[in-house]
């Protein structure tokens, strides 16, 4: 294990590294081994915990101050811890007992416990992740390695990496659809949207897009994916049954330039008829009719909003604005900003366990 | 109990090494892809990547050859390029030190490449400029000088280094958002850095900042010169906001900013400096950029590494987004405005018509930190705010 440790630490550093597919073979043997053993180490207990008790906490990952920060129902603060490092796409294990946190700098998938905010394991060496998503088998875990171009599928309850993907360069937004059949993976430096097909596990289409594919969405009843292209300043949607670019979203706001329109992430309500996009840099939340992906609304939110989400019913949007450090919460009924609350330093992904 | 982790840590060599071989975004079954080369045109013996001592002696360190920043951009966009069809690589040709390039111009022409990378001193890229006309985009990475981009318009050449004018204008809209509105400018006795402090004159007018005076330095010790060689004396008899330092050898700029006779801050060659790029960036996707790249070359990302890492992304945007596959069709794709190049800056970048410079965020950085982008907020133009940097339309003889 000291020989793999060496490994990792000298990335970039050593003056005579081994040719780049060497090194790269080495590291992916070093984080199977490591993965197994610390999973094995560790009793998987947390699996065995019947679904948990719906908490009503709001989790707020914070990437530039490594804290995760807990809103209740009445959104306010109740508390932070230190996370690991960087921490950003977060998700809830199937039984949402645990809550699965992507940390960049420690180069971890970190596991907490929803109901003690305990760490309960840290799944290692897992290149520089950003955001995942789960597979609706329940424990395949696909993480975009923003560094690697890859995409690593992790089983989340063997710990075993089961395979990697080559995409494009800078991976972040991942997506499995709910039958499981594929899972999309956004390439924001490639301007990439690569699809894997799981049953083949191999990567059957590449779909260009405009610059700076960031983030995806999946509209309730699974027949298009969203995709938000920062730098063109638009969303565009992806037909699942071809698998090819069917339409766009623009964004049009009075007295604001394109290239100040900077859209991220994305939230589609449960019943599928309305979303909202994050606009970044507009500081601004555009509301969008699903059905004729017309803007129906800008919503001011605080400084470069990022990370959405909704609450299950619909009914509250919340808003990380990564440049106020606070979280804007949205009743969705009016579309008004009710109140926003300070959190830490760059807040990146919001999740809430209703 | 670690006997049984060595058993578990053995099974999960064997994991990785036997498991089925993972599947690759390159095993698609797909037509055999298209090749587009690109030339990167290099000197042998080229003084610029030369080791040297400044005029005052001091040692000034060698700067790296930038066509790391070609290699990786290859590798960044080959998925992109796979998706369209596509493949890239990049021929290197280097001159001899002493050989005309007169001769190699028609060699070049009919290569096969579809542009070239032009990492050469300044009379090849004009002798390039003028002798392969537009029939074949050549990227500048290297000079700044605003001459170029008017005495080489109308031919292939595009200048994705920021033009002097850029980097001073950046700087003059720094120091106008502050209200740090007279400026005293110092000067080093070459003519690049009158050239550098006339650029800033120009910046200064055009943002409204008063230049209180400009002084001229030299270097040495003669009591006789000493209000030309003592930054105390000189800075000492009157009030300004800040200094503007033109001192492109860094002969003794690294001492101005405590040899001032006034606590005030310095832009320009030493303190606050304006550049394309920066390795300390922290937005926009630039840390990742300079993390791969630190990967590949083991050292930090300099401006040229990022030019030339540009250029390239620029063809693979012709490729893929205009279809074009000829140099002439390159060329045409990236004389129009409209072609969006990442360059992971925050805004989309794109070759202006009138003088083919990369229109382009400029960061204003210390040695260490960026501090600021420009355009800096506030400052507005019909167009985008990227054009309140640099000569706009009409303000040269181009077209």
């Amino acid at each position: 294990m000291t020989i793999s440790a060496t490994d990792r630490d000298n990335r970039g550093s050593n003056p005579l590294p081994s040719p780049p597919h060497e090194r790269q073979s080495g590291a992916r043997q070093a984080r199977a081994a490591l993965l197994v053993l610390a999973v094995a180490l560790v009793s998987a207990s947390w699996r065995k915990v019947a679904a948990a008790e719906k908490t009503g906490q709001i989790f707020v990952s914070n990437e530039r101050s490594s804290e995760i920060f807990v809103l209740d129902s009445t959104n306010s603060v109740v508390t932070s811890f230190k996370s690991c490092g960087r921490p950003r796409g977060m998700r809830f294990t199937p039984d949402r007992a645990g809550l699965l946190v992507a940390c960049g700098d420690d180069n971890t998938i970190a596991l907490y416990d929803v109901a003690s905010r305990k760490l309960k394991k840290r799944f290692r060496d897992v290149a520089d992740p950003e955001t995942f998503d789960l597979h609706p088998n329940g424990h395949d875990l696909y993480v975009s390695n923003e560094d690697d171009a890859e995409a690593t599928v992790i089983d989340i309850e063997t710990g075993a990496v089961k395979d990697h993907f080559a995409v494009g360069d800078e991976p972040e937004g991942v997506l499995a659809t709910p039958d499981g059949r594929y899972v999309f993976v956004a390439s924001e430096a490639a301007s990439l949207v690569q699809v894997i097909d799981v049953a083949a596990r191999r990567v059957v289409k590449a779909i260009i897009t405009g610059p700076r594919p960031r983030r995806l969405a999946i509209v309730p009843g699974g027949k298009s994916v969203w995709v938000s292209d920062e730098i063109a300043g638009i969303v565009e949607i992806i037909d699942i049954a071809t698998l090819t670019v069917t339409g766009q979203i623009r964004f049009v706001i009075p007295g604001l330039r394109r290239d100040e329109i900077t859209p991220v992430d994305m939230a589609i309500s449960p019943d599928g008829r309305k979303a909202y996009v994050a606009l970044g840099r507009a500081n601004r939340v555009a509301v969008v009719d699903v059905a004729s992906l017309a803007v129906t609304g800008y919503i001011l939110t605080g400084r470069r909003p990022w990370g959405l989400r909704l609450t299950s019913d619909g009914a509250t949007l919340y808003v990380a604005n990564g440049l106020s450090d606070d979280v804007a919460i949205i009743d969705t009924g009016r579309d008004k900003v009710l109140k926003a609350v300070p959190v830490g330093v760059i807040p990146y992904a919001i999740l809430i366990d209703d | 109990m670690i006997k049984h982790g060595e058993r578990l840590a053995a099974f999960g060599l064997w994991v990785a090494l036997f498991a089925p071989a993972p599947a690759r975004a390159d095993s698609m079954p797909a037509p055999i892809p298209t090749t587009l080369h690109v030339l990167y045109l290099a000197r042998a013996g080229d003084q610029a990547y030369g080791p040297g001592l400044t005029d005052s002696g001091l040692a000034r360190p060698a700067l790296p050859e930038p066509s790391p920043g070609a290699d990786l951009a290859i590798r960044d966009t080959r998925a992109t390029a796979l998706a369209a069809g596509l493949a890239l690589a990049l021929d290197k040709r280097i001159l001899g030190e002493d050989e005309p390039i007169a001769p190699a111009i028609p060699t070049i022409a009919t290569s096969g490449a579809v542009a070239v990378i032009a990492d050469v001193p300044m009379r090849d890229l004009e002798a390039l400029g003028k002798g392969l006309g537009s029939a074949l985009a050549i990227f500048n990475i290297r000079h700044a000088e605003d001459r170029l981009r008017r005495d080489l318009c109308g031919t292939g050449v595009f200048h994705v280094i920021p033009s002097a004018t850029m980097q001073t204008d950046a700087l003059a809209q720094f120091v106008a958002a502050k209200t740090w509105r007279r400026v005293l400018i110092l000067r080093g006795p070459l003519p690049e850095d009158l050239a550098f402090a006339g650029a800033f004159i120009a910046s200064a007018h055009k943002f409204g900042l008063r230049v209180i005076d400009t002084r001229q330095f030299v270097y040495g010790n003669d009591p006789r010169k000493r209000e030309q060689n003592d930054i105390g004396l000189m800075s000492g008899w009157d009030d300004y906001d800040v200094v503007f330092l033109s001192d492109t050898a860094g002969d003794l700029g690294r001492y101005v900013p405590f040899e001032l006779a006034r606590p005030r801050p310095v832009i320009g060659t030493e303190g606050l400096s304006a550049s394309a790029w920066d390795p300390s960036a922290e937005r926009y996707g630039a840390p990742q950029v300079n993390h791969r790249f630190a990967r590949l070359a083991h050292r930090g990302m300099t401006v040229g590494d990022w030019a030339a890492w540009v250029a390239v992304r620029a063809v693979v945007e012709a490729a893929v987004r205009k279809g074009a596959r000829t140099p002439g069709a390159v060329e045409q794709a990236l004389a129009r405005d409209d072609l969006p190049i990442d360059v992971s800056k925050g805004t989309q970048s794109s070759f202006r018509a009138w003088d083919h410079q990369l229109r382009q965020a400029i960061m204003l950085h210390t040695s260490d930190a960026v501090i600021a982008y420009a355009p800096i907020e506030g400052f507005l133009h019909q167009r985008t705010p990227l054009d309140t940097l640099g000569a706009d339309q009409g303000e040269n003889n181009c077209r």
